[in-house]
């Protein structure tokens, strides 16, 4: 099923994290802005959105050795 | 100067993060070490209390395979630990040995020469087998920065620093082991050796050291500069440095030369185990089965052989207060014993012979939990005297056959017979663990169970089967079935 170089795991996380893209967008399209929102939580609720949002792309991020952004973006045209 | 103090803590909040992610996703190494897999021997060296170390063994997988500092502790009370890594270069050596004198004083250092000739870059993947561990010093920045000289485009400063950077990918591969090593206690018990068990033969060529007049090979730069470096480190820390080539037969005499001709130099001692005849007498390798893979390292029976060799040359030659009986050192004979029951643990695990099996859990300690499955013990004519010395009784034999079972055994004193025409059940702490056992009729056969962590540890054969607990260790060391389809023999 998972066979065209998506393991379950990251096919799981590609699920979740699209949902929140949805849901932010809905959100933004009902004006309610995120920013704002995030701004008025306390300090230690920020911090932890930023923290996980930062982490996540450095955990979940595709990059490193072995990665081409440039062969991914032509897509070997 | 609130908004910079605000930055500050974040920026220090997110790095403390990523060094704790980094941990987590890094590959735990020597999974397939004798010794404890939760344990990494590189990490077990910052648990060494201070000043403590006599002796410091450094060098490429040849140091780590071939010296058991916790032997030469148990003959001589002379303590060691090896800072060994897979195809050390010279300069990893350097830089291990500065990192060493951060908390210990080595009154000798011994160096396996097998690298020591090899100027090329290192691997990646050796490199960070050797860097990725240690902790953040000068010396560890330092080998880093070497490490990324030699392969520029492969290798990033950042990544060594923040192993999160090299390793993310692993997010989606993290096993419940890689949990459980982040959060136990490091320890050496080996005190950084390898004990490696199996032998494949290999044939040593007296041929490659009877050319006496093989020219000694121009000395690569780089490891004249590291050689020399490591010599002078050594003599402002009051250390003796030794040069070794511990056997192998991918050694020959022009590398012997080579490493000779700077030791006569530098008029340092150089013990070549495998071109000095009387060296190689003296250790007597049987290459035939004390090599783990054709020649290139000792395995553990031969690493035993080099080990005492050069335990008593280091007792013959330094003056080594003995250590065995110092209530501060208790560690170092706790680790020894640990240590040994771990290889014995592993020879335990690869035993086939039946009445060796029984033997080696009669002596080694073990509480086994025993279940007769379905078999008539009378019809295969079961001998009695395997279980003689545990005590089990003439009754137990009669009934096994017929009913469920089970069986405790640690020794003529403790012993536990559990049997019932219904089924029966042990749930009982015995020996620091908790039973969770049981043999019941199940489809009209007797089915053995025996739990521990979530785990099934019974085996499914119709023969007498064995769950092995080891209580030093805390471990199951062992789960299998004597089976007598074709005489007696042990299934896993």
């Amino acid at each position: 099923m998972y066979g065209y170089g998506l393991s379950e795991m990251a096919f799981k996380i590609l699920i979740v994290f699209t949902l929140l893209m949805l849901w932010v967008d809905i959100c933004h399209e009902k004006d309610i802005v995120f920013r704002e929102q995030i701004q008025q939580e306390c300090i230690v609720v920020r911090w932890e959105i930023y923290m996980i949002a930062v982490l996540s792309v450095f955990v979940f991020g595709v990059y490193g050795i072995g990665y081409d952004a440039s062969s991914f973006i032509y897509m070997n045209f | 100067m609130k908004k910079v103090i605000r930055v500050i803590s974040f920026l220090l909040i997110l790095t403390l993060c990523l060094i704790v992610l980094g941990d987590l996703v890094s590959p735990k190494r020597y999974k397939e070490i004798a010794v404890d897999n939760y344990h990494d021997e590189r990490l077990g060296f910052y648990e060494i209390e201070k000043d403590t170390l006599d002796v410091l063994f450094i060098g490429s997988s040849h140091a780590f395979s071939s010296v058991s500092p916790e032997d030469i502790f148990n003959d001589y009370g002379i303590t060691g630990y090896v800072q060994g890594s897979s195809c050390q270069k010279i300069w990893q050596s350097y830089y291990y040995l500065k990192e060493t004198y951060y908390t210990q004083k080595p009154k000798v250092v011994v160096l396996d020469t097998f690298m020591a000739l090899d100027g090329s870059p290192q691997t990646e993947a050796f490199n960070r087998e050797a860097i990725d561990k240690m902790k953040l010093s000068p010396a560890k920045i330092e080998a880093i920065e070497t490490a990324v000289k030699f392969n520029p485009n492969e290798e990033s400063f950042l990544s060594y620093l923040f192993p999160i950077f090299r390793y993310h990918d692993r997010w989606e591969e993290l096993k419940e082991e890689d949990y459980i090593w982040f959060v136990s206690e490091q320890d050496a018990p080996a005190k950084g050796f390898l004990p490696r068990i199996g032998s494949m033969p290999a044939t040593f060529n007296e041929s490659d050291y009877t050319d006496k007049l093989s020219e000694p090979n121009v000395m690569n730069e780089t490891c004249r500069v590291y050689l020399d470096k490591i010599k002078s480190l050594c003599e402002d820390n009051g250390s003796t440095l030794i040069l070794t080539k511990f056997p192998t037969c991918l050694w020959n005499q022009a590398s012997s030369s080579t490493i000779s001709q700077w030791a006569e130099e530098n008029e340092i001692e150089f013990l070549d185990y495998n071109a000095e005849p009387e060296l190689r007498e003296e250790v007597d390798i049987r290459w035939e089965n004390e090599s783990l893979e054709g020649g290139n390292h000792l395995n553990y029976d031969g690493a035993l052989k080099m080990t005492k060799v050069l335990g008593k040359f280091l007792s013959e030659h330094f003056h080594f207060e003995d250590k065995r009986d110092d209530p501060d050192y208790e560690k170092w004979r706790e680790d020894y014993f640990y240590y040994k029951k771990c290889v014995d643990n592993y020879l335990l695990a690869n035993t086939v012979d039946c009445v060796d099996y029984v033997n080696k859990l009669k002596n080694g300690n073990y509480v086994t939990l025993v279940s007769i499955g379905n078999i008539d013990l009378n019809l295969i004519d079961f001998p009695h005297e395997l279980f003689e010395d545990f005590g089990v009784s003439e009754e137990f034999y009669e009934k096994a056959s017929k009913q469920n079972n089970l069986l405790v055994l640690q020794n003529r004193d403790n012993l536990l017979e559990v049997i019932g025409e219904k089924d029966v059940e042990i749930q009982d702490i015995i020996a620091g663990v908790k039973w969770n056992a049981s043999s019941r009729w199940t489809d009209g056969k007797k089915k053995f169970s025996c739990i521990w962590n979530k785990q099934e540890y019974a085996k499914e054969n119709d023969g007498v089967d064995f769950v092995v607990w080891d209580p030093m260790t805390q471990k199951m060391v062992d789960s299998s079935c004597m089976i007598f389809e074709n005489g007696m023999e042990l299934t896993r």
